[in-house]
């Protein structure tokens, strides 16, 4: 058999081996991301109500509809808004926990990494319940907390300026350790060499953090940054069971909005729409984020001569 | 430009939970990886630490830049007492054996980075950088970024951002040991000519005798933690003060037979199996001046002293293996079941059948090239 045959024949083999682990996740992909995908895409182009059996081609109709109402422009104000809180909130918290965590002896560090990784475990419609009662305009132990220190009570989630904000801390709670945990071992990754060097050369701490720590983060960065991103814009259990998109119209995210219209109303051309401009949104910033942190190649700073242009001349 | 001085220096590391077996010595606080470590390091000197995997050189080193606390002793800088002063205040740099380049940076910022941290101004940046690069030949690979570089190129950046800030000492920490050997040569010759262009005081850490023999003005020998000798590279090879030492130093390795030293009204002899050398005058006042009396020891012989020799007062052995290496021939021979090797020099080699498997052979070794080890410390007794 010919060099040539083999490796045709185990190029193969490898193509069966990643076909055969690849399918089922293939078939799961189809089931339940491109179909819908693809659905949300025909629905929102679409009068589709549910359960009506039949729809008709209604052009940009429901996209005009969107952004000439005032809720859902509203809800599309707040989702950014609550994206613009909890994407940096979450990440400088997720950084400092992680640089915390990374100066602790291993002993203690593990016993505090698990504290931090505790809020994913639990499930967050439990949590919500007792955030309720944390927030309490009159029994809750953050106002009790707060008059300890002489503060006045806080109405919270019954405020119309407050609630978006509580709203956005317990997401950013539920959701900053465990991006501290991937930040932490992306730290702990880092050639230690590299920090005593730094040292030696007289680098700060911070010098040093800047410098060697920040970017040897990127990527790690740009995946979180991302991962945030996508969560602050899926946020929506708190608002569903804490404040049902009151008082006013303060909390009503884009995701709470899109449920409202489409299962409990049914107009799913009109949540299709939604959806996909939601889609957009989050594609967006994640673009933004790839190219602020994809690598420019520094321009070299004064014409060096290559070895081939030596050669030459 | 610095003298540095270790007076007493001890490093006791925590113990560990993976209790792997090492023979370091153990303290009620952990294991001792340096202990009483003493050296007067001059100005300008290049000193070499040499010894086998994990006997402390790493750490001696560390201690002396900071990076490693020290646990007992003092560390002078010039005649300043260094021991708590931190590592960016020592006026010292480091080359790493992963050279420890920052990856996102290119060449050129990895070698402005100390002077950037210093706040020196761009144009003495800008010559420093390039006189650094042009000393070490890296000017063309100046805007590229380390992982476009070859090992012994990373080296040079890592060498050439330790240079750069023209710091009182460098410390070098086992750098060649990831490169190839025809590499390593390469670089060995280089670091030999930036030595005669840099003033600094060099520490040099590696566990190739090779390396620290070419390198080094001084050569302080280690194992388990303890300082074996310190000397010349001249004078370590030529009076090893212990078995270690004699061992360690030289390849391919000293030879070692069992023998007897035998003092007879004032003069000494020994013998080994039939053979009886008698020693000259400098050992023999060498001895007598030590209180040495007979006794049985190790005798040790360098490869190259032996000299082939026919008649009666010789070594009979048998040939296992000899190796052609051009200018010379080693042959791997037995003596009564215990090996030796013989370095001959190809042109003395008349009779070719003598480096045949099974060949016979007979040697003695003049006597002034003859290192007596005591059987029980394994010290040189002339010393
Ligand atoms: N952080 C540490 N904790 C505990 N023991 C350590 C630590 N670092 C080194 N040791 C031990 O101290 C001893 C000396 O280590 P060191 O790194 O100085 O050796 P070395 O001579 O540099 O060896 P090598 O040639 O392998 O680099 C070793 O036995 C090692 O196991
Ligand atoms: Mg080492």
């Amino acid at each position: 058999m010919g060099v040539g045959k083999l490796l045709k024949t185990r190029k193969s083999k490898r193509m069966a081996f990643a076909l055969a682990v690849l399918l089922p996740f293939a078939v799961w992909m189809m089931v339940y991301m491109l179909i819908p995908l693809v659905s949300v895409v025909f629905y929102s182009f679409t009068d589709a109500k549910m359960g009506y059996d039949s729809q008709s081609f209604v052009g940009l109709y429901q996209f005009r509809k969107m952004f000439t109402s005032a809720t859902a422009m509203i809800s599309i104000k707040n989702s950014l808004k609550a994206a613009l809180v909890i994407v940096p909130v979450s990440l400088l918290l997720s950084m400092l926990t992680a640089l915390g965590l990374d100066a602790l002896s291993e002993r203690s560090s593990k016993i505090y990494t698990f504290a931090v990784f505790l809020p994913n475990i639990i499930s967050l419609t439990a949590a919500c319940l007792v955030w309720r009662w944390i927030y309490h305009g009159q029994y809750g132990v953050l106002n009790f907390l707060l008059n300890l220190m002489g503060i006045p009570s806080q109405q919270f989630l019954k405020s119309q300026a407050q609630a978006m904000y509580s709203l956005c801390a317990i997401h950013i709670w539920s959701v900053f350790g465990y991006y501290a945990i991937i930040l932490l071992a992306a730290i702990r990754s880092i050639d230690k060499s590299l920090y005593e060097a730094a040292s030696l050369d007289g680098a700060s701490y911070w010098t040093q953090f800047f410098h060697v720590t920040l970017p040897m983060l990127k990527n790690t960065l740009l995946f979180v940054g991302i991962m945030l991103t996508t969560s602050a814009f899926m946020f929506f259990t708190p608002v569903q069971l804490l404040t049902n998109g009151t008082p006013g119209t303060s909390t009503y995210v884009m995701l709470f909005y899109i449920y409202q219209q489409g299962i409990e109303q049914g107009n799913t051309g009109f949540s299709s729409a939604m959806s996909l401009v939601l889609m957009l949104i989050i594609l967006f910033f994640s673009l933004i984020q790839w190219i602020l942190s994809t690598e420019r190649e520094p321009k070299p700073r004064k014409k060096v001569k290559t070895v081939k242009e030596v050669n030459v001349a | 430009m610095a003298t540095v001085t270790l007076k007493n220096i001890r490093k006791v590391y925590p113990k560990s939970h993976n209790t792997n077996k090492s023979n370091l010595k153990e303290t009620a606080d952990g294991v001792l990886a340096v202990d009483d470590f003493n050296l007067e390091i001059n100005d300008n000197e290049f000193i070499v630490l040499v010894g086998p995997s994990g006997c402390g050189k790493s750490t001696t080193l560390r201690m002396v830049a900071g990076l490693e606390e020290i646990t007992g002793g003092e560390l002078y800088i010039d005649d300043v007492l260094v021991n708590e002063v931190a590592p960016k205040d020592r006026d010292i740099s480091m080359v790493f054996q992963n050279y420890a380049l920052y990856p996102h940076m290119t060449v050129r910022q990895n070698m402005e980075f100390p002077l950037k941290v210093q706040k020196k101004s761009r144009d003495y940046i800008d010559k420093k950088v390039e006189e650094a690069a042009e000393i070490l030949g890296i000017t063309e690979y100046l805007d590229r970024k380390p992982k476009a570089l070859s090992g012994g190129q990373k080296q040079r950046v890592a060498i050439g951002r330790a240079i750069v800030r023209e710091p009182k000492v460098l410390l070098m920490d086992e750098p060649l040991s990831n490169l190839d050997a025809k590499l390593r040569n390469q670089m060995r010759a280089e670091i030999l000519k930036l030595r005669k262009r840099i003033n600094t005081t060099f520490i040099y850490v590696t566990h190739d005798q090779t390396e620290a023999m070419t390198l080094g003005d001084r050569i302080v020998i280690m194992k388990d933690g303890v300082v074996q000798q310190t000397g010349t590279p001249q004078e370590v090879f030529d009076s090893p003060h212990n078995l270690f030492v004699a061992g360690f130093i030289g390849t391919p390795q000293m030879n070692f037979y069992d023998g007897r030293l035998v003092e007879d009204k004032g003069r000494y002899h020994v013998e080994i199996k039939d053979m009886k050398v008698a020693l000259g005058k400098e050992k023999t006042e060498r001895l007598k001046a030590n209180g040495v009396k007979s006794r049985d020891v190790t005798v040790g012989v360098r490869p190259e002293h032996i000299v082939l020799s026919e008649g009666e007062n010789v070594l009979r052995s048998v040939v296992d293996v000899s190796e052609m290496m051009g200018s010379v021939v080693h042959l791997h021979v037995n003596v009564d079941d215990q090996d030796s090797i013989i370095i001959v020099p190809t042109i003395q080699l008349k009779d070719r059948s003598l480096v045949k498997s099974g060949a016979e052979v007979d040697f003695t070794f003049p006597e002034d090239v003859i290192h007596l080890f005591s059987k029980e410390t394994g010290n040189n007794l002339e010393y």
